[in-house]
């Protein structure tokens, strides 16, 4: 067995002017222990000359030196001060591999791999490091480091920073106080478009693609990886998971996110069981976490996780394998990018050797904040650890085991078992209008075609004015068609195929044509056929639903100033409008994660839509809102402005413009010719009295022939025609194209769901615990309270006069130090 | 009687005292009407004891603040102004549990530096109301592609569609 720190950069350049400390180093232990039980104290600088030079084999133009070193039995790398520092050149990728080779193994605790046989690292296994649980790294050691990029140059990281169970972030580091856990890296990558994968880091050639920088500006192409490492309290065991999410191709035609990886995974240990979570419920929606895991008796185990029902396993009990089209990443907007986990860098800080760093990160908060403002969830604040007590929960109350805790204190936070648990399996999921549809009401989903052929069939039958035989007719399916649309809407959302059917497209029992070509025959008429008629897609399912993945919000401060009214939460929800939510109610608390989500049922037929506010499933909150656009469509088609609507939507341009649009009105003098006229009022005549009076216009229309030619007798065409020219009202509106619509003031807004968080912004003195103290409110005991403290409401018992009782009073009640 | 000079770099207010550097004077009191919680006690001795800030009296069972420095009467004689230290004086014997002593009883501990409850209100913190933190995250919906198209339905809503006599079919 060997192994070998290893670092690889592409630009690793001692002349260059940016400096990265390299902060990290380890070394390797008694063989045949297992792995690496420990890794070493931070050293800030290292020298190149302690390590070994080689090469890609097939870099000829060596960019890409690899040092690398063996680590002897017990040797630890002890990399001297002064020495020089590595320097590493912004953009540039370095990677930190600590491997232990067995011949035909691979191990290794940072990116890339070594071949073991050849001795040889390379990185040809960069993105297809085996899956093979049983090759995957299992360390015993309880700290580990990684590799990350931070202020654009790229750092070592190291875990074991106590603090929260989280999943990781990268950039930031977390842990736990059962687990100590590491975190990394946003490393860029190289994607070869040919392959159609993510491949060794080669940032100066072409094909090359940024992934999430530190600034969260590159948004395509994820080239991303995250790490996770996690070790068990007891440090008896370290589970380490890889995931990568930049392999192939990223973007579907539905928008959506495919990885043929998996997300990382989120440890925790509870209950003396190790717990493995994420998925469905971070914002991830869908995709599936995989975790290799070890367990104590050194069995491997590997977990994939997709639905909710499978969310949570214990380690140990559960074996689950999931079809792999379950895995399917539904969400992955790369601004979104991991925002369920917590960045922070909480109390006790200084108790690993990072905090040279760690302060370095924070000197400019203002850009730390800017960055993870729009990205993550914010860092803690650094002023507040400025020493004093840690900050803890109420699940680790300070009293414990101190005081008699009858009168037990808990903190503010309220748990899952708080909320009320409401029984959301009762949606209605097809109304009246669905129920209907073979008698008498129904909706189409109109594609580009249908909406067509609607629109065609409507002016078709306008247009037939010189047809002295077959108008009246026309008119009378023209006002049926007309009288018994309800009404065009247009939703903001592509409804489901799913939700549709196919069939007949009939209005007012009259058929929309499947094609308007005029054979100049009486029979025309007869495209009341089957072969005749066009189809469309009849409405099935009235509701469509969403569900937005809102991930979970931590705790910032974990104290009081997290709940409200010191911070607040608000949704910007589309078509609802910004709205206020509780923040005690969504927030995730120390031991037990909150993921909250929206849920949008829209009704597919009006756009009625209701928004629920979800936390672990549990509704919290409802909206409810219209997101349908009323089209208009109650005007005589001759207009032409039907025509235009469906140019506009079959050329697939759906814009928005605001402004006065021109609706035209019903032509007050139908008919082209004074034959037409003669002939229209003999088919009037023909019909009887019910046909009549079901066609009030035809009626109409003559009587205005006849009462505007009476006295200056035939008209000329031209003279029809500028009679005929259609009323212009000008209306207050916007339109999709000339289309005249209503309903715009939501599709104004933004499209996309807002989460919007707000904090107060503490200034906590100096020694504040010390001076002052912090809220405690517990009666206690004094022999056991230790430091200082103020204490009220005491019942002296001692020997002291009564002037004595007065004076310890008073100085309990402003403070002594026990 | 015996009393105890020392030397107290502790805090007023804290309980325990640290003492060091103890001499002891004996002698006897003459004045009868001493004030025991604020006793002055004159002294015959060759140094004025300057570096000597607190003491102990066994005979009253007190400790004492130096309430102020020791005052020269004339040469060989000083007094001592005292103020007894009520908490050293009646915190309890370890050995008693402290139940001879305040330290035995409960108290209403309303601030302390290390059993905080930080979720309860302090309203001694200092909170910026100029500055907040906002943190903005977006989350797609159905509403929005990441393409940066408009996804879109339309939807006719009708009567007599599609059932019943269609007019304009010769076969009925």
């Amino acid at each position: 067995m060997k192994a070998y720190l290893s670092l690889t950069s592409s630009r690793i350049n001692k002349n260059s002017t940016t400096k990265t400390e390299l902060i990290n180093a380890g070394y390797n232990t008694v063989e045949p222990a297992t792995y690496f039980t420990e890794i070493g104290s931070f050293e800030k600088n290292v020298n190149l000359s302690d390590f070994s030079t080689t090469y890609y084999a097939s870099d000829t133009e060596q960019k890409h030196p690899i040092y690398y070193r063996h680590i002897g039995n017990n040797e630890k790398i002890q990399l001297a001060e002064n020495l020089g520092c590595l320097y590493i050149e912004p953009e540039s990728n370095l990677h930190i591999n600590l491997n232990r080779i067995t011949e035909g193994e691979v191990f290794n605790t940072g990116w890339g791999a070594v071949d073991g046989i050849n001795n040889n690292t390379s990185m040809q296994y960069f993105f297809s490091m085996p899956f093979t649980p049983q090759i995957n790294p299992a360390l015993t050691a309880p700290d580990f480091f990684g590799v990350g990029t931070r202020k654009r140059s790229t750092y070592l990281e190291y875990a074991g920073i106590p603090g929260n169970a989280q999943s990781v972030e990268p950039l930031s580091v977390v842990s736990s106080k059962y687990f100590e856990g590491a975190v990394l890296s946003g490393i860029k990558c190289y994607y070869d478009d040919n392959s159609n994968k993510a491949l060794a880091p080669y940032p100066d050639e072409d094909g090359y693609i940024y992934g999430l920088n530190v600034a969260g500006e590159k948004e395509m192409r994820l080239g991303y990886a995250i790490e996770t490492y996690s070790a068990l309290e007891n440090r008896a065991t370290v589970y380490y998971s890889k995931y990568d999410f930049c392999y192939l191709s990223f973007l579907k035609e539905d928008g959506v996110y495919y990885t043929e990886n998996f997300w990382p995974c989120l440890y925790y240990f509870k209950n003396d069981k190790l717990y493995v979570r994420g998925g469905y419920n971070d914002i991830y929606s869908g995709k599936t976490p995989t975790a290799f895991l070890r367990d104590k008796d050194g069995q491997y185990w590997c977990y994939q996780l997709s639905r909710i029902e499978q969310y949570e396993n214990v380690l140990g009990q559960t074996q689950t394998t999931i079809d792999r089209d379950m895995f399917v990443l539904t969400v992955t907007k790369v601004e979104d990018l991991p925002k369920f986990i917590n960045g922070r860098v909480d109390n006790a800080v200084d108790t690993v050797n990072v905090s040279t760093w760690l302060s370095d990160e924070f000197e400019d908060v203002s850009l730390i904040y800017k960055r993870l403002d729009r990205v993550f969830q914010p860092q803690k604040d650094p002023s507040y650890d400025d020493g004093g007590p840690d900050i803890v929960g109420p699940g680790d109350d300070p009293y414990d085991g101190v005081l008699d805790n009858s009168d037990e204190v808990v903190g503010g936070q309220p748990n899952m078992e708080d909320i009320i648990e409401t029984d959301d399996g009762g949606y209605n999921n097809g109304g009246s209008l669905i129920r209907a549809w073979s008698s008498y009401y129904g909706s189409y989903v109109l594609d580009q075609s249908s909406l067509s052929k609607y629109v065609d069939t409507l002016t078709w039958l306008n247009e037939q004015w010189d047809n002295p035989l077959m108008w009246p007719i026309y008119s009378i399916m023209s006002d049926r068609l007309k009288n018994n649309t309800i009404n065009l809407i247009h939703l903001p959302y592509t409804i489901s195929s799913a939700n549709y059917t196919s069939g007949k497209f009939i209005i007012g029992n009259t058929p929309i044509m499947a094609s308007t070509t005029d054979s100049g025959l009486i029979g025309d008429w007869k495209w009341g056929r089957d072969a005749g008629v066009a189809t469309a897609n009849k409405l099935t399912q009235e509701i469509t639903t969403d569900t937005v993945n809102l991930g979970v919000l931590s705790h910032y401060y974990d104290n009081f100033l997290d709940f409200a009214p010191y911070s607040s939460a608000s949704l910007y929800i589309p078509y609802i409008g910004t709205v206020d939510i509780p923040i005690n109610l969504i927030q995730s608390t120390s031991s037990e994660q909150k993921n909250i989500q929206l849920l949008f049922r829209i009704n597919n037929a009006t756009g009625d839509m209701v928004v629920l506010l979800q936390v672990n499933g549990s509704t919290l909150k409802q909206w409810t809102g219209n997101c349908a656009r009323d089209v208009q469509i109650s005007v005589d088609a001759t207009g032409g402005v039907l025509r235009s609507m469906t140019k506009e939507i079959v050329g697939g341009v759906v814009g928005m413009a605001s402004g006065l649009t021109s609706i035209p009105t019903a032509s007050n003098s139908s008919f082209t010719s004074k034959t037409a006229y003669e002939a229209a009022k003999e088919q009037y005549n023909m019909m009887s009295p019910a046909m009549q009076k079901a066609n009030p216009q035809i009626g109409k229309d003559i009587k205005e022939y006849e009462s505007s030619h009476s006295a200056s007798g035939d008209v000329t065409m031209t003279t029809l025609a500028e009679n005929s020219m259609p009323n212009s009202t000008p209306v207050p509106n916007h339109s999709i194209g000339n289309m005249p619509v209503s309903g715009e003031v939501g599709f104004m807004g933004p499209q996309e769901v807002r989460l919007i968080v707000e904090r107060p912004i503490i200034w906590r003195p100096q020694d504040y615990g010390d001076l002052i103290g912090y809220p405690t409110k517990k009666i206690a005991k004094l022999s056991s309270v230790q430091g200082f403290a103020t204490v009220s409401n005491i019942h002296l018992r001692c020997s002291a006069t009564l002037a004595e009782k007065s004076e310890i009073e008073k100085m309990l009640s402003a403070g002594v130090i026990f | 009687m015996e009393i105890k000079l020392y030397k107290n770099t502790s805090e007023d207010r804290q309980v325990n005292k640290e003492l060091f550097d103890e001499i002891v004077l004996v002698g006897t009191i003459r004045d009868e009407s001493v004030d025991v919680l604020n006793p002055v006690i004159t002294v015959n001795a060759d140094t004025t004891y300057l570096d000597y800030n607190y003491a102990y009296i066994p005979s009253f069972g007190r400790y004492y603040f130096f309430s102020a420095p020791p005052s020269l009467v004339r040469t060989g004689v000083f007094q001592l102004f005292l103020h007894v230290d009520v908490l050293m004086s009646f915190k309890g014997t370890p050995e008693a549990s402290y139940s001879d002593g305040f330290l035995g009883n409960s108290g209403y501990v309303q601030t302390s530096m290390r059993y905080g409850n930080f979720y309860l209100v302090d309203g001694n913190l200092p909170i910026q109301q100029n500055t907040k933190l906002t943190n903005v995250q977006n989350f797609s919906t159905l509403f929005s592609k990441r393409d940066g198209s408009s996804p879109y339905s339309f939807v006719i809503n009708a009567t007599n569609i599609g059932s019943g006599i269609v007019v304009g079919d010769d076969r009925e």
